[in-house]
């Protein structure tokens, strides 16, 4: 670990252990509202063979803290120590470790009309990884199949960005747009070559809009890249992505619904070397979460279905994902919430060697604790 | 089992689970809502700010820990944007009134009367109307005393005539009565013109009882001069009922100009006891008169009307205007009622034991018992699950896979749904490994150090 990296750590560690007991006990009279948020996130997932890997699990613990300065200024602060261990048939391998921590603030330059964040990764997280590492970096990676912690760490960036909000008809339209500058970080372990991915320009557009008794929610979001460098080099130019998503919120009875969709393309990434193309990318995701007051809690039942598909010249079937779970909220006492959670999955997975789909089942359970107001 | 029979089961039991939530149905009792749901409100209240029903339910809580100033705005903020809430409009009002905000309780008070299906909860809602008014006069008094340098100095609003209580000079203790009643009734003429601004008597005898004058303190023209002030009435109407041998009385009523102290020459008239209303008539005359005001054949009809010619059921209903004042509410009512048996076609004195009756019954239960029998009666109706569009839910469409938030605290709240992973997992996209899947592709990029 070079001298910069460490003074970065130690900084991040000291601002993880020390920031969130001081702004949980700072009083909210001095101006500032504190939440803070910890718990437990486990996930499993088991595959028939076929595959070559037998299962995958993750234990993650978040930690958070939201700091309300003032009602135009927040921040925010948040990361997870994790454990991702992947089996297959010669046995298991594992990353443990914690993850970059993402520091942000945001201030509403003109109030619910223009905001700026500014959001900085810290490179906490865990960057080198051996050879027998990356297969379990890369199941947790998935487009397809959501983790707690899908990247240990991919080095410091800073993020500005801009939204605004402007009326127009009945819509209201939220228009924001974002640069990420990455810096470089040691991606394996046998190496000392550093990556440096390249910058990001994002923009998004969203709209709202009341009718009668429902809600109807679209976005778009756009991102293109600069070229990835290692070791100095050009090596990888990532492909353009593509969001577009899609809710309506309706309440029945004293139910409230959301059916959603969202669209994730990812264009083909370029070697520039080579001048070849890698794989296009596709996840289709349909659902419906619910929201009901039982008591003083609220229970939040979700049912997702998603659509992967990979391909070179022509998007084709690559798995599938069934999810169906609920999120339970229950205050406990006038400052804490607890947040259990959990999900069934069911699915399969194209060996793209084979053809063949290979089945699996997951399951998700975590419980989480909110504190403060 | 197979996986997919073992994830059936879960399924079944899910949507058990989810049944059971929905069987609860229905509108959220106002009960339910204790100190112990703000943490929860609150969170839901960041994620849906806008959330009328979020915001009724959060204030009901904060009034409920007895946090009136946070319960206050977040309130104001569900009324106005769920003008039917009606367990927010009236909590708004307790709020107000717990604040000392009279003149907002009688708002929230008067806007949930307009809009409330309870006929128990209206009833309440008016008693506390009624005794909003009444310490928003007492509140404004006190508030005009401790001003009075500031307001001496101020010009008084030039139309505007307050009439004092009328002192009675005599010795029969069935006649003692009729000052407030003549007071009364000569407001109820001199109102009936629109060229003045009347104030109403009950002004006039709080800003008398906070000024704590002794009755023959309030004869002098500089109790009416200092009154006016306080009250910023440009003229003053002062005067006397005086009980003469004969079943006759005698009343004076002068005419002070705050601005000047000038005393007009009093309006003076003497009847028959029983023809009190006829020299009422003639003393309202010669005020308007010595008003400069010239009245309109429509207003000389409206003034000669008489709201009663039942002398018995006058003195009663005096009598209930001197209990009223001692805030006796009870016995005014008693009084007030009466005068309406004496003379059913007395509207005054009907409406007046009306009021008195909700006074009596708001003054015996402070606002903690109020809410109370608020809290276990009524309900917040369906909750409204679909968030308001606003530009905030705009800004935060817009922010959404642009810069997300750094902690994905999960409040489960509909108002965002789900969104796939926006950040580059840029060490498995180099080499080709994302997913679960051998890679295969036609090109694997190799990051490894050079041989």
């Amino acid at each position: 670990m070079n001298a910069r990296g460490l003074t970065a750590r130690t900084l991040a560690l000291a601002s993880l252990v020390l920031l969130p007991a001081q702004l949980v006990a700072q009083p909210a009279a001095q101006g500032g509202r504190v939440a803070a948020l910890t718990g437990v996130e486990t996930r499993g997932l088991s595959f028939q063979s076929g595959l070559g890997i037998k299962s995958v699990t993750e234990v993650a613990v978040p930690f958070g803290v939201v700091w309300t300065a003032s009602p135009r200024l927040s921040f925010d602060l948040g990361g997870r120590y994790a454990t991702a261990n992947r089996t297959d048939s010669s046995g298991s391998t594992s990353i443990s470790g914690l993850t970059d921590i993402q520091a942000r603030g945001v201030y509403q330059l003109v109030r619910d009309i223009a905001v700026f964040t500014v959001a900085a990764t810290l490179p906490t997280g865990k960057t080198k990884l051996t050879a027998a590492q990356l297969p379990v970096a890369g199941v947790i990676a998935s487009d397809l199949l959501p983790f707690p912690v899908a990247n240990f760490g991919s080095g410091f960036n800073v993020t500005t960005g801009l939204a605004l909000a402007v009326p127009v008809g009945g819509w209201a339209i939220g228009v924001a747009g974002s640069y990420r500058q990455n810096g470089s970080y040691t991606p394996l372990a046998d190496t000392s070559l550093s990556y440096k991915a390249g910058g990001e320009f994002r923009v998004r557009a969203g709209a709202d809009r009341i009718v009668g008794q429902s809600r109807i929610s679209l976005g778009f979001t756009y991102s293109t890249f600069g070229e990835d460098d290692f070791g100095s080099s050009p090596i990888f130019q990532s492909g353009r992505r593509y969001i577009g998503q899609a809710s309506w919120s309706f309440p029945i009875g004293n139910l409230g619904l959301v059916l959603y969709a969202w669209d994730l393309y990812r264009a083909s990434g370029t070697v520039p070397i080579s001048g070849s193309m890698t794989e296009k990318r596709n996840v289709l995701a349909l659902g419906g979460l619910a929201s009901v007051q039982v008591g003083r809690n609220m229970l939040r039942p979700q049912i997702e279905y998603r659509v992967h598909s990979i391909g070179v010249s022509q998007l084709s079937n690559a798995g599938r994902l069934f999810s169906l779970g609920a999120l339970l909220q229950m205050p406990l006492g006038d400052r804490f919430t607890l947040l259990p959670v959990a999900r069934f999955d069911a699915g399969n997975v194209v060996n793209p060697t084979s053809g063949s789909a290979v089945s699996f089942t997951g399951w998700d359970l975590g419980v989480s604790l909110r504190m403060g107001t | 089992m197979t996986p997919l029979l073992r994830g059936s089961s879960v399924l079944r039991f899910t949507l058990v689970l989810a049944a059971g939530a929905c069987a609860t149905g229905g509108a959220i009792r106002v009960s339910d809502v204790t100190p112990e749901s703000i943490p929860s409100l609150e969170a839901e209240r960041s994620q849906r700010p806008q959330d009328a029903g979020i915001l009724a339910r959060l204030g009901v809580a904060y009034f409920k820990a007895e946090r009136y100033g946070d319960a206050r705005p977040v309130l104001d903020s569900a009324v106005a944007g769920d003008p039917r809430n009606g367990a927010a409009a009236i909590y708004l009002g307790m709020t107000a009134e717990q604040l000392g905000d009279f003149a907002a309780a009688r708002t929230a008070y008067q806007h949930y009367i307009d809009i409330a299906t309870d006929p128990d909860l209206t009833a309440t809602a008016r008693q506390r109307l009624a005794l909003v008014d009444r310490r928003q006069l007492e509140y404004q008094a006190r508030q005009a005393l401790a001003n009075e340098a500031t307001l001496a100095a101020m010009p008084p609003e030039s139309n505007t005539v307050a009439v004092m209580p009328f002192m009675f000079r005599g010795t029969n203790p069935d006649l003692q009565a009729l000052g407030r009643g003549f007071a009364q009734l000569l407001v109820t003429d001199l109102a009936k013109s629109r060229q003045v601004r009347v104030l109403e008597r009950e002004r006039m005898q709080a800003m008398l009882d906070e000024m704590k004058l002794g009755d023959s303190a309030i004869a002098t023209p500089a109790s009416a001069v200092r009154s006016g002030h306080l009250l910023q009435a440009a003229r003053v109407v002062q005067g006397a009922l005086g009980e003469l041998p004969g079943d006759q009385v005698r009343v004076d009523a002068a005419l002070v100009d705050v601005g000047t102290a000038a005393v007009q020459p009093p309006a003076q008239g003497t009847s028959p006891l029983d023809q009190l209303f006829d020299l009422e008539k003639q003393i309202a005359f010669a005020v308007f008169t010595n008003l400069g005001i010239q009245l309109s054949p429509a207003e000389q009809e409206a003034i000669n009307q008489r709201p009663t010619q039942n002398l018995q059921a006058f003195l009663a209903y005096s009598r209930g205007l001197v209990e009223q004042d001692r805030g006796d509410y009870a016995a005014a009512q008693a009084d007030f009622n009466q005068a309406a048996t004496l003379d059913p076609n007395f509207r005054a004195a009907s409406q007046s034991a009306a009021t008195a009756s909700e006074l009596s019954a708001a003054t015996q239960q402070p606002v903690s018992q109020v809410e109370t029998a608020v809290s276990q009666s009524s309900t917040f109706g369906a909750p409204s699950p679909v968030p308001v569009a606003s530009a905030q839910a705009a800004i935060e469409n817009g922010l959404q896979s642009v810069a997300p938030p750094s902690t994905a605290l999960p409040t489960g709240s509909t108002a965002s749904t789900p969104t796939p992973t926006t950040t580059r997992n840029t060490t498995s996209e180099a080499t080709q490994t994302e997913g679960p899947a051998p890679p295969t592709g036609t090109v694997v990029i190799t990051i490894k150090r050079p041989s």
